[in-house]
């Protein structure tokens, strides 16, 4: 049997407090996108649906010299329509635009997004290519988790049952190159079968730093490190990064064959869309 | 070559375009009834079980009404009543406690909310025996005991199942082994295609109401409202004068509506059972339970001379028909059929198995058996030609079945010759728009991106008549009457599943009395007040359906004609129809005469005044024929080396549907048929979870990935050309274009990928890991 009841608090603490006393039952009703289709599936039978899509607290941007914040409950339309995404991050606005369709954009929420721990999340792997950070609260503290520490298994994340993802916080480099590809079977409403995002610093075409995200290829999104360093050591020349230096990256991935794609195509094609990711990052004809 | 006519050939708006476009066409589920209860269908978990127990106590306590196999009467039947009873295979039973799928039924319980209905279903308790599950043919065939079916009947006949072996046919003509000796090459490789969802946007549901007079009125989501009822009486020994089904917009069928759902008879069972109305909406995921396309697995052999003369073919077809009969044996029939009236061959064996596995019963979907076939006999064409270096699209028109020939798409039992044929235009037309013969090849290709152009043709049967009767039956009843103020009404059971079928009856009997089409009406029908019609399947919509409302019209006119010459003091041979633009009435004169003038309101209203009668007629009208409507794509598609991704650029689509009735509509139905058949060719395809017998889609839209719009060429991009031809046996010239619309789609994307990156696919679909995969290795799968 199904069994729920529902709470719509008036405040962040009143949730918190709830989470307090239900912890694992008590259940995060953002924009549902991810809930609802657990509960049809089964796989969420009951406990305390919250709803925090009324709450203001967890609807705000905050736009500082080194970083932009967000409220865990903006929907990606409204990360979209948001001038300080379109002038400040534009690069994640134009992964927002892959996200899902438009009605799944205007429910979604950006903290949903990240606290279902999905590896296929549409938004993680460029912001895990921006260092972005996440900020946890629960009834007692406060906490700001760095999102590559976040993701621990197949929807299982670090935060703990009393705690509720309230900001995303993301550092804007000016002076980076940024992009992130999405591969679906189609374009429209198509579940991520391997996204790949990069970020790169170039100094008089010398690359100073790079940052490489994937998510489908391993059980959490991840960020690819053996890719990275060998970048890095190989006295990068971008124009040659088609060659070796992305073999590593085989050593950062880990896919499964699923109903969406097989191993060997994600191992495949990943190296493919962080080539081309990189070049677009860089600047370059992709 | 086409005629000149007043209405057809002019692109017209829906009749009831407005009603959908606005939200007020009615569908099984918009109908409310007071008292009414809602159904929920008791499923199996498991993909093959027996049941021990049911135990309904729980579901009784919150007032549901239960029905399963305790209560159902135990006759076995086939859900598809198209064919003659002794080529019917039965192995379907109301209720059954033999779970062959997994959402399988078992019963069903009715309450007073759909929530109630809902919790009670989830409170009825089972005790299982699980059962071996055979979830590939292999498995099926090897097993000796725990059958999935144990014994069926042909017609009445009792039948042993064995190796899970559902039925088998064989086909000859001629002598293969003497035809291959004579060929000098020969091509043999083994294709296979997928299960493709229909994906219909209404789910199969339907609701039923008890009448006072003891009788039931049924409204089913079906393209064959008189087989539903047969099927009801039948089953629940019912008397058909107390059994209306009436005919409803469906919100789309495409095969899965030819056959009585199994829905629509557990609502009965639960509406009689109640004595109230009961409705059952399936959900997404029953739906994709409940019906799926057929797959095909063949191996093709293929022999021909030099000079590129076809001389022998051998096919040899394992069907994966799942756990039921849906009419296996007709799909083996139209394998052989397609096949056959393809391409001439004196010397060929078709060989066809249907094996039942624990999945999705297969039905008919768009295009029956003939994209399967022609996936695979279209890249043997493509193959032999490059080994006789003969040009593929001569190598086509020295061998396609056409103009004379006699030919037997529709199995062969169902044979008759050709008297139209647009193949040769098309094919040039075709070629010449898309530049064909400019393509640059695999060969002359570097970089990321690589362009490639293919083609296939096809057809499909406008209907199943023929000249003498067979396996299949094919006809439909007609009443057509003049109103007293020169308006017509059309009465017919014929179905229109959104292609525009009514609409095409309603211009042709337009264009046969010379009145505007919208003075032309269709009257809302059902079982009661209507003679049989078969189905609307086959695309024989137009050619069969519209065509015996021509033949009727035809009828109906003379009786307008007697009394128009009694009035005028005239005789009937000597009048003539037409349609006068400025006043909008259609004139009755006496030719050389222009004096004696009138118009049909004046004739119908004063033979109503002076006691004469009505202008009406109605009468069964069975074509002798089923003729071939060709269709060809030429198609350009872009693949994505890094990716795996094809795009489709551009589309040259070529129809011989002979005269046609309301050409938008026609180029509608190509943009669909190739919109789906590119879909089975890159993406569609159901399959499963071995341990759990589960769809990997689990029944959830989210996995199961149809081509969207993005998907698609621009419209601008996709050119329709149809083909100048009339055909003398149909109404007015016409011939089907449906299913036709459909049938060389996959085959013709899959030309393309070839024509680009050099490697021919023989497994559908071609999905973006299998190019990459071939990519890598360099050859052909």
């Amino acid at each position: 049997m199904r069994n729920f009841r529902f709470l719509q608090p008036d405040s962040v603490s009143t949730v918190l407090k709830a989470k307090e006393e239900e912890r694992e039952n008590g259940r995060i009703l953002a924009g549902g996108t991810n809930l609802l289709s657990y509960i049809k599936m089964g796989r969420v039978k009951e406990g305390l649906l919250i709803d925090i899509t009324r709450l203001d607290e967890l609807k705000q941007i905050e736009d500082t010299e080194n970083e932009v914040s967000f409220g865990a409950s903006l929907t990606i339309t409204e990360l979209l329509n948001s001038s300080v995404v379109q002038n400040r991050l534009s690069y994640l606005h134009d992964t927002l635009t892959h996200f899902a369709n438009p009605l799944i954009r205007n429910q979604a929420t950006l903290g949903g997004n990240i606290a279902d721990g999905s590896p296929i999340a549409d938004t993680i792997p460029i912001l895990l290519v921006l260092d972005a950070t996440v900020t946890a609260a629960s009834s007692k503290s406060e906490r700001i988790i760095p999102l590559k520490e976040f993701f621990v298994g197949p929807g299982k994340t670090v935060l703990a049952a009393d705690e509720l993802l309230v900001k995303v916080s993301v550092p804007v480099h000016e002076s980076s190159g940024v992009k992130m590809i999405k591969l679906g079977l189609r374009n429209g409403t198509a579940c991520s079968v391997t996204s790949a995002a990069v970020r790169v610093e170039q100094d008089n075409k010398k690359l100073r730093e790079i940052r490489i995200a994937l998510g489908g290829v391993a059980p959490t999104p991840i960020r690819a490190y053996n890719c990275e360093n060998a970048l890095l050591d190989g006295l990068f020349d971008i124009e040659a990064a088609a060659g070796a230096e992305l073999e590593a990256l085989q050593q950062d991935i880990n896919p499964i064959s699923d109903v969406r794609g097989t191993a060997e195509y994600r191992r495949g094609v990943s190296v493919n869309l962080v080539k081309r990711a990189l070049r677009s990052a860089a600047g370059m004809e992709v | 070559m086409k005629k000149e006519f007043q209405f057809l050939g002019k692109d017209f708006p829906r009749k009831e375009g407005r009603a959908r476009a606005n939200g007020f066409e009615k569908y099984p589920s918009d109908l409310y009834f007071d008292n009414m209860l809602y159904g929920r269908i008791l499923r199996s978990p498991y993909p093959h079980a027996r049941i021990k127990s049911i135990d309904f106590s729980e579901a009784e306590k919150l007032g549901a009404v239960c029905v399963s196999y305790e209560d159902a009467p135990g006759k076995r039947f086939n859900l598809r009543l198209v064919s003659v009873p002794k080529a019917t295979y039965k192995d379907w039973q109301l209720f059954s406690d033999h779970m062959r799928q997994v959402g399988d039924f078992f019963g069903a319980v009715a309450a007073e909310t759909e929530e109630l209905a809902e919790q009670a279903a989830r409170v009825v308790k089972v005790e299982w025996e699980i059962l071996p599950a055979y979830m590939s043919m292999d498995a099926a065939l090897a097993a000796k005991d725990n059958l999935i079916h144990d014994k069926v009947f042909l017609e009445d006949q009792e039948i042993k199942i064995k190796n899970n072996i559902a039925c088998t046919r064989e086909v000859v003509e001629g002598d293969i082994e003497a035809g291959f000796q004579e060929a000098d090459v020969i091509v043999e490789t083994e294709f296979e295609t997928p299960r493709q969802y229909h994906c219909q946007l209404e789910p199969r549901s339907c609701v039923v109401r008890p009448e006072a007079d003891g009788g039931i009125t049924v409204w089913p989501t079906t393209q064959a409202v008189h087989n539903t009822r047969i099927l009801i009486g039948s089953v629940f020994n019912l008397p058909l004068n107390k059994v209306n089904v009436v005919r409803i917009t469906g919100g789309g069928h495409f095969g899965s509506g030819i056959h009585t759902n199994p829905v629509t008879l557990i609502t009965t069972a639960l509406a009689l059972k109640s004595k109230r109305p009961v409705k059952i909406v399936q959900s997404r995921e029953e739906d994709m339970y409940d019906h799926v396309r057929y797959p095909s697995k063949y191996v093709l052999k293929v022999g021909a001379r030099k000079d590129g003369t076809l001389v022998a073919g051998h096919m040899r077809a394992y069907i994966d028909i799942g756990c039921h009969h849906i009419q296996a044996l007709a799909y083996l029939g139209v394998m052989s059929g397609f096949w056959h009236s393809l391409y001439r061959m004196e010397n060929m064996k078709y060989e066809g198995t249907a094996v039942y596995t624990n999945k999705v019963p297969t039905c008919a979907m768009q295009g029956y058996g003939a994209p399967q076939v022609t996936f695979g006999v279209e890249g043997t064409m493509d193959m032999l030609a490059e080994k006789l270096e003969i040009d593929p699209i001569q190598l086509r028109i020295k061998n396609y079945v056409g103009l004379g020939e006699v030919f037997w798409g529709q199995g062969p039992t169902v044979k008759s010759p050709i008297f139209s044929d647009g193949v040769v235009e098309l094919l040039k037309k075709g070629a010449e728009s898309i530049g064909y013969y400019k393509r640059p090849g695999s060969q002359k290709q570097t970089g990321r991106y690589r362009r490639g152009i293919g083609f296939a043709r096809g057809f499909h049967t406008s209907g199943t008549g023929a000249p003498v009767p067979g396996e299949v039956k094919d006809y439909t009843t007609v009443q057509v009457k003049v109103n007293e103020d020169g308006t017509i009404d059309i009465l017919t059971a014929l179905m229109d599943h959104g292609g525009g079928t009514l609409d095409a009856a309603a211009k042709i009997v337009a264009e046969e009395f010379q009145v505007p089409f919208d003075k032309v009406g269709i009257s809302p029908a059902d079982t009661r007040s209507t003679g049989y019609d078969v189905c609307t399947h086959a695309t024989r919509g137009v050619y069969c359906g519209a065509g015996a409302a021509h033949e009727v019209a035809k009828k109906t006119k003379d009786v307008l004609l007697e009394y128009a010459a009694r009035y005028l003091d005239a005789y009937p041979d000597s009048l003539i129809f037409s349609y006068d633009e400025k006043s909008g009435q259609t004139r009755i004169s006496v030719w050389g005469n222009p004096e004696k003038t009138t118009t049909i309101a004046a004739v119908a209203e004063h033979a109503m005044n002076k006691d004469w009668g009505t202008a009406i007629y109605s009468k069964s009208i069975r074509k002798v024929a089923c003729p071939p409507a060709y269709t060809n794509y030429f198609v350009e598609v872009e693949v994505d080396t890094e990716t795996g991704h094809v795009k489709i650029l551009r589309v040259v689509a070529g129809s011989d549907a002979g005269t046609v009735i309301n050409p938008i509509l026609a180029k509608g139905q190509l943009h669909g048929g190739f919109y789906r058949g590119a879909g089975m060719a890159l993406l569609e395809n159901t399959s499963y979870d071995d341990k759990t017998g589960c769809l990997t889609n689990k029944g959830s839209m989210i996995d199961y990935k149809m081509l969207g719009i993005d998907e698609m060429p621009d419209p601008d991009d996709f050119e329709v050309i149809f083909a100048d031809t009339y055909e003398p046996t149909g109404p007015m010239g016409a011939k089907g274009i449906g299913e036709a619309a459909f049938n060389p789609a996959p085959a013709a994307v899959t030309s393309a990928i070839c024509d680009a990156i050099g490697i021919r696919f023989t497994k559908l679909p071609i999905l973006p890991e299998d190019i990459m995969d071939a990519l890598g290795e360099g050859h052909d799968k």
